[in-house]
């Protein structure tokens, strides 16, 4: 049992429309910014993936489609599109390139929920979810069109569900209302990404085992009852076997990336950290993806300032409860400092794993859940934090902050070219060279760019390969004898500091004002 | 129970006996003994009688109560078919765990029989001929197909898939039919069942007898039941047909369930290796070994073919394909049909040695709907009949042709080396600029080999009057690798379709070094002799080809090939250049104490060479040439325009320029290298390369571009090179050639700045990723969101909201 008084904690004020309504206007604003930055043209490399996944979904009218791309992991956020495009009537692309970032707006609702559980006033969750939403990672994989905004979204309501439900266990139907949508939550989370789902309960697990070690090294820790300590056991094993029961049994699919992973190790880590085969390593990327380091910082600084003062903070909380054996003030806060733990543990075991030769992703897969809990520290202590003498400099600083974090997480999520080296949007004249060189080339192989952003924006607009053609992007490989050279790739040029791929012989073969394509000269009978 | 006993010790005689006669020194007895359960003997079940008993295989030494397999034969009232279900213990148990009662046998294996075996017609064996109409289910390990890995090791078990399957895992199905009840089958086609997913595994076997080999036919140790052996291999042996099932005896572990129609030990065959399964009711595209079909063009063969067409084929886009060279293709499928294939034939009654083989690569589509397994399956392989005519007829990009010289060339597959193949996919499918002709510049001794590449033609021989040999019309060069210390070198240096020169080396030591050449070459006016100490140039027309012909695709071809290979024999040792010469009569000039190099034709009808003349020439004339008073020393003979000219030699001069144009970073430009060689004489191959260097930085001799390059004398050669530099700056470019000789030519630095790129203007990526009217809104909402969220802080921070 929580030591909340559970009367007190059911008693809901009546909250200001504007707080939750605010962060979600917020949100769609951002989102509509994202869009709009480039009129819908953009791609990136799993929104395309799930296009493709999302299309063979709905023409096969099957969980598991029986050819083309499947998604192992899971089948919410298809089965969603599924429902959205046969209900609104709108295609694919269209979904993946401007609904979608739109509905980004919506997981604001259960965030806020969650955070008002954890920060105990409404005012601390708006605060707490403004910052979330302004933690550029975060916000990457809302805005994107892919599997992981909606089972963040799920997982931040499951853990509104679990809460709530500790603070109804004395009313009977309530409380078995709440355990039964946090299951049905969890298994929808489970059912959208079963890895991600599945580190998530891992770290719940070591959540609960760290208060369980430090409440019997101090008894003043001992802040979760029996009762709660028995429940959240269950809901770690149950989930478990959920998981299980989904991988191995009701999404069979599920099993392919765990048995192409190459020993044990390999799949522990999978399951448990989240890390995935193949992934970009982020940590090299950082670098050379924007214009300069100053840049990325700055950019970054929302990352960096959680990160940061979370950790004091956390320090300085473990230090007070754990050293000096002083009572956290709330269950609820002891709580929140495990998780904190438990992600940041699993986050540093991910970085682990990524250095002993796993292709790292740890910033794009476990900050986004790391960041879920570090706000919710940074965001609790600022709301508690109330100096007279210094309130209406803090209030100056934060508003100011979360403005500039705002548009910095904006920049940053949408990959301004202005700034970056990585851009995702495209032209639609280059689109045009594509469908071209697709229609009236066989079995070639055409260059695009210096990286996947045409590939991707060719996917993410639904389109296939109709001659046995192949898009072949970064270094130009043996046998690629056709280049598409565009306004955008020459700007790109002086901006990564590397030549296009056409020697000075070669032939130009279409032209479209915007975008050409260029074909090297035959050396022997089989290039012609 | 009377019956039970008569048939065991009639199963225990006649399985003494067998295994006593078939037993070598080192191979286990093997006996057997037949329990009835239903009281039908062997005998009549094997007739087809209705019925049920048991036949336990065992080491003497382990009795029957501890068989090394065992089998069930039944056969219930109203079937037309007959089942036998065979056994073998558990993993780690050497013999078949059962329960021996009187008239039952109780087999206690859990993962149930290992194969089933239904004969549809109802008997197993009649008037010694065994059924071989066969249903065959294989669970679990056994080598059961082609290409099930490196097969069975007493010591280390299975390979390949037969590792990866379950003991109780459908792995292998098989059928195997004779329509005719020869008592030899007719054709048998085997499907791996497992998908194995990305593995290179084969999964469909299938073979077809195209036409008798007289055959005997082994009943194995248990001759009504005949499907037992004592030992044998996958494959069977020639003019034999062994019993399918091999069992490791002591270990008592089923081993093989061989091939039961046989492609390579009978005379002709249609086989099918394809790395994809077959399914009835489609056209199937077989890739890999298809079709691997064997003939006998004697009509005599004595359980080998004498023309085998063995060919590696991928259709376009084949999942399979990317294995092919996988260090070319990254991953990639190939884009086109692709296949290469062996022709191989014997100018003799097949007996696994070969004489001649073509070899072809190309991109020919297979079209054709051809009936297998009567009429079961369809696959897109050329039919039996039509192959051979098939591959002389399409064209075909790369071709070696192969023939045995001095030596037994033994293979049950025809000729393996030299596969058009080794030029490179890569070049076929235009991803490289350049085929690779060294895998063709040796070849193993005893054989001579001949290449043509950028062909695009078909298939086409010729007889050479001049060394009396089959050469491929249109080879580029050729070698016959005689022995160690002999080799001759064949070139159509004219490029007209014919060999033109033949040089003899003598060759020592480990790298083989040219110790002394012989050399004839033929114009279309001269025939010139050259050896260590002689110059003959004889003024003779010599035909190129006494006629033209193809490797044999009908008996009729063969014989008639053949026949004219030995009418027209060398009346002469088959590597005496000179007696090449000597075939041929007319005007000439001999130049005793001279000798000759660097041969070579100009402009269709001249030549030219360079002739050294060494001390004690005493001179020469002929009608056509005049050397008198020619002193020790080394001249270039050139014949042009119907004269010759002999002038003293001048060294090789090279001149080298390069030529830089204006460059910008990050553009591609092109440098050109301007070579001459201004000697008469030809300079030795040369390596050229350009490196280029900016001062002071980490960006130290970075090669432009290396080329090899040939330099005749008097020639200009020029090269284009293609660069984009990666910074600005003053850099320095230099350019060496090394010649094969490793003399280096090294030549001055030239500075050429490299002006910077433009930066890309803020405004041009603004113009190319938003509308200029939107911009403002988009500003607007950007700003809104964040004041927005700012204001959401601001006004909340002193007020509290509810709590929680």
């Amino acid at each position: 049992m929580l030591n909340d008084s559970n009367a007190s904690a059911l008693k809901q004020p009546k909250v200001a429309f504007w707080l939750w309504f605010g962060p979600l206007v917020f949100m769609f604003l951002i989102g509509l910014y994202y869009v709009g930055r480039y009129q819908g043209h953009w791609a990136e490399n799993d929104s395309a993936l799930f296009t493709n996944i999302n299309q063979n979904f709905l023409d096969s009218g099957l969980l598991v489609p029986p050819s083309g791309e499947v998604y192992s992991n899971g089948y919410t956020y298809q089965s969603i599109t599924a429902f959205l495009t046969t209900v609104t009537g709108l295609d694919i692309p269209t979904l993946q390139q401007i609904v979608f970032p739109l509905l980004a707006a919506l997981i604001v609702l259960p965030a806020w929920l969650f955070y008002r559980e954890l920060a105990g006033s409404a005012k601390g969750a708006t605060i707490t979810t403004l910052l979330l939403f302004t933690q550029p990672e975060f916000l990457f994989v809302m805005l994107r069109s892919s599997h992981e905004k909606f089972t963040r979204a799920l997982l931040l309501l499951a853990l509104y569900w679990l809460v709530r439900s500790f603070k109804v266990s004395d009313k009977p139907k309530l409380f078995a209302i709440h355990i039964i949508l946090f299951y049905l939550t969890a298994y929808a989370m489970i059912a959208s990404n079963n890895l991600m789902s599945n580190s998530f309960i891992f770290s719940v697990g070591l959540a609960l085992a760290l208060g369980w070690v430090l409440g019997f090294i101090r008894p003043s820790l001992r802040l979760i009852g029996q009762a709660t300590l028995q429940r959240l056991t269950y809901v770690v094993l149950i989930c478990v076997a959920l998981v299980f029961l989904f991988t191995f049994y009701a999404y069979t699919p599920a099993q392919n990336e765990l048995s192409i992973l190459r020993n044990i190790l390999d799949r522990t880590a999978a399951l448990f950290l989240d890390v995935q085969k193949d992934a970009k390593n982020s940590y090299t990327q950082v670098a050379g993806a924007w214009v300069n380091l100053p840049v990325y910082f700055l950019l970054s600084i929302a990352n960096w300032l959680v990160l940061g003062l979370s950790f004091l903070l956390w320090c300085w909380q473990g230090v007070k409860w754990v050293i000096l054996g002083q009572k956290p003030a709330s269950q609820v806060a002891w709580l929140l400092w495990l998780f904190y733990a438990a992600f940041a543990a699993q986050g540093a075991l991910s970085v682990v794993a990524d250095a002993s030769g796993y292709i790292g992703n740890f910033q794009n897969r476990v900050f986004p859940s790391f960041s879920i809990f570090g706000v919710a520290m940074v965001g609790v202590a600022l709301t508690n934090w109330q100096p007279p003498r210094l309130a209406n400099l803090l209030r100056i600083g934060l508003s100011l902050g979360i403005f500039s974090f705002a548009i910095f997480g904006a920049l940053k999520s949408s990959n301004e070219p202005l700034l970056s080296n990585k851009w995702v949007f495209y032209r639609p004249s280059e689109i045009v060279a594509l469908d071209w060189a697709d229609q009236y080339m066989h079995n070639s192989y055409i260059w695009t760019d210096f990286d996947e952003r045409l590939n991707t924006a060719f996917d993410i607009l639904g389109k296939k390969n109709l001659n046995n053609n192949k898009f072949d992007a970064f270094e130009i490989k043996l046998g690629t004898r056709v280049v598409l050279a565009s306004d955008v790739t020459r700007l790109r040029v002086s901006r990564l500091k590397r030549a296009l791929p056409i020697p000075p012989d070669s032939l130009r073969i279409y032209d479209n004002g915007e975008a050409q394509l260029f074909r090297f000269r035959s050396q022997t009978p089989y290039q012609r | 129970m009377k019956k039970a006993l008569a048939s065991i010790i009639f199963g225990l005689i006649l399985a003494f006996g067998i295994s006593q006669a078939q037993a070598a020194p080192d191979q286990p007895q093997i006996l057997f003994s037949f329990i009835s359960e239903s009281g039908a003997t062997l005998e009549q079940l094997s007739q087809g009688a209705v019925g049920q008993g048991v036949l336990l295989y065992y080491l003497p030494e382990k009795g029957q109560e501890k068989p090394s397999i065992a089998v069930r034969l039944s056969k219930t009232a109203n079937s037309a078919t007959a089942l036998a279900e065979v056994y073998q213990g558990p993993f780690g148990q050497e013999f078949v765990p059962i329960k021996l009662e009187p008239d039952k046998v109780s087999i206690e294996v859990k993962s149930g029989a290992s194969i089933k075996i239904v004969t549809l017609d109802g008997w197993w064996q009649r008037n010694g001929r065994p059924s071989f109409n066969l249903d065959v289910q294989i669970n679990g390990p056994l080598y059961a197909m082609w290409g099930a890995g490196a097969g069975y090791d007493p010591k280390t078990g299975f390979t390949a898939w037969a590792r990866e399957v379950k003991p109780d895992e459908p792995s292998v199905s098989v059928q195997v039919r004779d329509p005719k009840q020869e008592g030899l089958p007719l054709w048998d086609w085997r499907s791996l069942i497992p998908p194995f997913p990305g593995r290179g595994y084969l999964r469909t076997n299938y073979t077809e007898r195209k036409c008798m080999t007289p055959t005997q036919v082994n009943l194995g140790i248990s001759p009504l039941w005949p499907y037992v052996a004592l030992d044998g291999d996958f494959l069977q042996d020639s003019a034999v047909l062994n019993p399918p099932l091999l069992v490791d005896w002591p270990k008592g572990r089923l081993t093989h369930f061989s091939e039961l129609v046989t492609a390579r030990s009978q005379n002709c065959s249609y086989t099918i290796y394809a790395l994809d399964r077959f399914y009835p009711g489609k056209l199937n595209l077989a890739n890999f070994e298809s079709p691997f079909a064997f003939y006998d063009l004697s009509g005599q063969g004595k359980g080998y073919p004498n023309l085998i067409l063995r060919p590696e084929r991928y259709p376009a886009e084949d999942a399979q394909s990317t294995g092919i060279d996988p260090t070319v293709q990254q991953g990639r499928v190939v884009p086109s049909d692709i296949e290469w294939i062996r022709y191989s034939w014997r100018n003799a009654v097949g007996d696994k040695r070969w004489d001649y083989k073509v070899d072809v690569l190309g991109q020919n589509p297979y079209v054709f709907s051809t009936q297998l397994a009567g009429g079961l399956l369809k696959t897109d392989t050329p039919d039996y009949e039509g192959y051979p005519a098939w591959v002389l007829k399409q064209n075909w990009a790369v071709m070696t042709f192969v023939q045995v010289e001095n030596k037994d060339y033994l293979s049950i597959e025809g000729i393996y080396d030299w596969s058009a193949q080794e030029a490179g996919i890569d070049y076929l499918f235009g991803w490289s600029d350049q085929p690779k002709p060294e895998a063709f510049t040796t070849i193993d001794f005893g054989l001579r080999g001949e290449y043509r590449l950028d062909a695009q033609d078909k298939v086409s021989l010729y007889f050479s009057p001049v060394d009396h040999k089959l050469h491929l019309y249109k080879c580029i060069k050729g070698v016959w690798n005689i022995n160690e210390a002999a080799e001759i070198r064949y070139a159509s240096l004219k490029n007209d379709g014919y060999i033109d020169q033949w040089v003899y080396n003598t060759l020592s030591g480990e790298k083989r070094t040219v110790t002394s050449s012989t050399q004839l070459n033929v114009t279309p006016d001269y025939l010139i002799y050259g050896d260590a100490d002689q110059v003959v140039i004889r003024q003779a027309r010599v035909q190129p080809s006494l006629y033209q012909t193809l490797p044999p695709a009908t008996p009729q071809e063969w014989k008639e090939g053949a026949e004219k290979l030995a009418q027209n024999k060398a009346p002469f040792s088959p590597t005496d250049i000179k007696a090449m010469l000597e075939q041929f009569e007319g005007p000439e000039i001999v130049l005793n104490k001279a000798s000759m190099r660097d041969y070579r034709p100009l402009n269709g009808v001249g030549f030219r060479f360079v002739l050294e003349l060494k001390p004690g020439f005493q001179g020469g004339s002929s009608d056509f040439l005049d050397l008198t008073g020619f002193r020790a020393g080394q001249y270039l003979v050139t014949f042009t325009n119907g004269n010759f000219v002999v002038e003293k030699l001048t060294p090789p001069s090279v001149q080298a320029e390069l030529l830089v144009p204006n460059l910008t970073e990050f553009q591609q430009s092109n440098l050109r290298v301007n070579l001459r060689n201004e000697g008469l004489e030809d300079a030795l191959p040369a390596t050229v390369t350009v490196l280029a260097n900016l001062p002071g930085t980490r960006w130290q001799n970075i090669v432009i571009a290396t080329r090899t390059v040939t330099l005749h004398g008097g020639e200009q050669n020029n090269l284009n090179l293609y660069w984009s530099p990666p910074i600005v700056g003053n850099w320095l470019f230099t350019t060496r050639l090394e010649f094969s000789d490793k003399k280096l030519i090294s030549l001055a630095p030239v500075a050429v700045p490299v002006a910077g790129a433009k930066e890309a203007p803020p405004n041009s990526i603004l113009n190319l990723t938003t509308n200029f009217y939107l911009l403002p809104l988009l500003i607007s909402a950007l700003v809104l969101g964040a004041g927005l969220g700012g204001l959401l802080v601001w006004q909340r921070r002193g007020k509290q909201g509810g709590s929680g």
